[in-house]
């Protein structure tokens, strides 16, 4: 057991602080929180000096277009920009692993460049109006007709106004077993028949440090015709490039932060500010619930070193991972609620000087919640823990 | 940052666990309980023979020279395996020793530890049972010729009447307060004018109520720096926190794989229980606690040993085990039912220890201040 990181790793994140503090600029801040997924032209350019310095995705196997370099080197580069208030995940989750991984020739020289470049935009469709956690359940259909395929759906929450493709996952054959018949198509959103509705959400607007835009999309397929190349990996391997795809993403820091940064930024808060004469750092039941918190989101960082290094060391996840997706977002929902009792009225503001930290807390009273239904709900997960970890029989 | 056990760690675990199933299967801890000895010579013989005991004492003193993580491991397993040994409570003390006593006492004591030959123990808590803070001490030492007299009583002393010495957390300046004025002594437990009283409790295990009156013990024992002994206090309350939280966390997941092998064969409504939801998913959330209780744990034992700042880290731990470890045996029972509140099944034995394990070595309470000091800063700054 080892619990700090090495001199080695202590360096690249002096390195990436310095890189911070330099490039980092208000332009690219600002395009930073502008609406939609778009990368704009400075942050494009800062972009292109971390590639120089191997820092984009750099812990990705190679076969998924990665550098193959070391997964905790990942995790302190991406952490250290997001604390900056900088995303620089794009595009970079299921569809590009899978394309790299499963894409032909064809569809790799197409989709890649340009989802670097930011000039495709993927919108995962896995989710249905009739289901999301049994996702092999999905209703939406892909008909073989001579060199084409016919598809008719819909697809709930992926995507949003920027979208330039759907990554969708869809029946292709009815009468096998359901996990067997789903292929996964990449549609572009100018096909005729297919239509796109932004579905506004309750939070309304983007904020960095957060969880979702302020838009999603619902995305309809009307007797949408699309090429055979349309389609990734084989007829029938729809489910693999699925789960596959959702076991890559689940590891790293995106996660861990976006579940953290609520109890990192009431302590940051608490130490500094007070309303009127009244501190409530020096309340006792405060300091007690704040510890409170800050426990558990120290157990939630030990859990992600866990799974981080398990992927390192090359040992089977067994219930790990799941475990860090009920832990986590858990912590933010009881982190939030508890803040908001700690903070009162001054949580639900949004915007304007009475707003703590920008009206950050009120955003995420409304969407804390959210991080444990995305990617597997934090109920499916504690079926996986019961099954796989504890070996309990299947449920239901 | 590999919070994973390394291969020798590994090894550790899987032979004291190995050596355990045979040793302390679930009889042992349970007659032990009804025997006035309090614990099992032969299994600490065992232990002796094995190492166990000095693993984490110096070489030159008999033992192997191992960090506090391994002795973590060794006492995760004596938790998971309820062995009837005073081993905490010696342990503790011996690591004090060996951290802060003269080298004539490290001489004379850690190689009787190591041979299983001495038994020691610990005496910090009187009636106010505050563990992180000096004002609970209020025992006075009073100075005589070459002699300190004690005169007061502790209470929640293990393994009081087993034990051949005690270290005894006094005030030996009159007048002082908070941390100052401190010493630590290590008494003779059969000295004169020393008497116990066994404090009954739901753990079974042996707890007393030590009274001194008048027990004069050699200035030459004194641990530390007279008057000056509050930071061997706390270094002392650090490690025997730390090790206690991994012991509870060792015994509480065993009780969850009691629960769980026991919903796996139990049938209701025609199916086994634990493909119920509701029994699925608290025996899921129950492991996230166990498995967070060992990763907080570690972390406060490897600090401890690397010499590295740690008091949040062990506060954190305690609050946490403190807290999840009790609620898990809890869980344990409940996905058992009716059958978990009887005296024949084993599982009772876990849930006796673990919750009373939980009460001790400061409350969660308590630790959260702790913790609190360090992520918010102290209150009045």
């Amino acid at each position: 057991m080892e619990f700090q990181f090495t001199p080695e790793e202590e360096a690249l994140r002096t390195a990436v602080r310095e890189f911070i503090a330099e490039h980092v600029t208000p332009e690219v801040l600002s395009e930073q929180a502008d609406e939609g997924d778009e990368v704009g032209p400075h942050t494009q350019a800062m972009l292109g000096k971390m590639v120089e310095r191997g820092w984009v995705r750099l812990g990705m196997p190679k076969e998924y277009g990665g550098q193959g370099g070391d997964l905790t080197h990942q995790f302190i580069v991406d952490e250290e920009f997001n604390r900056a208030g900088v995303f620089v995940g794009h595009n970079y989750g299921t569809g590009y692993t899978t394309i790299i991984k499963h894409g032909t020739q064809e569809q790799k020289d197409y989709f890649i460049p340009r989802m670097i470049r930011g000039e495709v935009q993927l919108g995962l469709g896995y989710t249905e109006p009739g289901g999301g956690t049994d996702l092999a359940g999905l209703k939406s259909t892909a008909v073989r007709d001579g060199d084409e395929y016919v598809i008719n759906g819909q697809k709930m929450y992926g995507g949003n106004a920027s979208t330039t493709h759907m990554y969708i996952l869809v029946r292709t054959d009815p009468d096998v077993p359901k996990h067997q018949g789903l292929s996964v198509f990449l549609v572009p959103m100018d096909a005729p028949g297919v239509t796109f509705r932004p579905l506004k959400m309750m939070k309304d607007r983007s904020r960095p440090y957060g969880y979702t835009g302020a838009w999603a999309g619902e995305s309809f397929f009307e007797d949408v015709r699309v090429p055979l190349s349309a389609r990734l990996g084989e007829e029938g391997q729809g489910w693999e490039l699925a789960t596959s795809g959702l076991a890559i993403d689940r590891i790293g820091v995106t996660r861990y932060l976006r579940c953290t940064y609520r109890t990192d930024h009431v302590i940051d808060f608490l130490k500094s500010e007070s309303f009127g004469d009244y501190a409530p750092r020096e309340d006792p039941v405060v300091r007690d619930k704040v510890a409170e918190l800050w426990t558990e989101r120290e157990v939630y960082r030990l859990m992600t070193m866990r799974s981080l290094q398990m992927v390192k060391r090359d040992i089977p996840i067994v219930h790990e991972s799941p475990a860090e997706k009920v832990w986590g977002p858990d912590h933010n929902v009881r982190a939030i609620e508890a803040i908001a009792q700690i903070l009162g009225p001054y949580t639900q503001l949004t915007e304007g000087e009475r707003a703590p930290r920008g009206g950050e807390f009120g955003d995420h009273l409304l969407m804390a919640w959210f991080v444990g239904i995305g990617h597997g709900s934090v109920h499916a997960m504690r079926d996986q823990i019961a099954r796989r970890g504890l070996g309990l029989p299947k449920g239901r | 940052m590999d919070v994973l056990f390394n291969e020798s760690e590994e090894m550790l675990q899987r032979s004291v666990r190995e050596v355990l199933e045979h040793e302390s299967p679930p009889d042992l801890p349970r007659a032990i309980e009804t025997d006035p000895l309090g614990y099992s010579p032969d299994l600490w013989m065992k232990m002796a023979e094995l190492g166990w005991l000095g693993l984490a004492l110096p070489e030159e003193h008999g033992g192997q020279g191992l960090g506090l993580t391994y002795l973590g491991i060794l006492s995760a397993e004596l938790g998971r395996a309820l062995a009837p040994v005073p081993f905490h409570c010696t342990q503790t003390a011996a690591l004090t020793i060996a951290a802060a006593g003269t080298e004539a006492q490290r001489a004379e004591v850690l190689p009787k530890v190591a041979s299983g030959e001495a038994i020691l123990t610990w005496a910090l808590t009187e009636d106010d049972p505050r563990f992180l803070t000096p004002e609970a001490v209020n025992m006075a030492a009073v100075e005589d010729g070459d002699d300190l007299v004690l005169t007061g009583t502790k209470l929640f002393v293990e393994h009081f009447e087993a034990a051949d010495q005690c270290l005894v957390v006094c005030r030996t300046q009159g007048g002082s307060s908070g941390a100052e004025g401190i010493s630590v002594l290590l008494v003779d437990t059969k000295s004169a004018g020393l008497s116990a009283t066994d404090l009954v409790n739901i753990a079974k295990d042996k707890l007393s109520e030590v009274t001194f009156q008048g027990v004069r013990v050699p200035k030459a024992n004194v641990v530390g720096t007279l008057h000056q002994g509050w930071p061997v206090v706390e270094a002392m309350v650090n490690r025997a926190t730390a090790l206690l939280s991994i012991q509870m966390s060792g015994g509480t997941r065993r009780a969850l794989e009691l629960a769980v092998e026991y919903s796996k064969h139990r049938d209701a409504f025609g199916r086994p229980i634990g493909s119920f939801q509701a029994l699925a998913h608290t025996m899921a959330d129950t492991l996230i606690w166990v498995d967070g209780c060992e990763l907080v744990t570690y972390e406060a034992l490897w600090r401890l040993e690397q010499g590295l700042p740690a008091d949040m880290h062990v506060s954190q731990a305690k609050a946490f085990t403190s807290e999840k470890c009790l609620a898990a045996v809890r869980n344990a029972n409940v996905v058992h039912g009716g059958i978990a509140a009887t005296w024949e099944l084993n599982l009772n034995l876990w849930f006796r220890r673990v919750s009373a394990w939980a009460t001790r070595l400061g409350s969660v309470q308590e630790h959260r201040a702790r913790v609190a000091n360090a992520v918010l800063g102290p209150t009045g700054a």
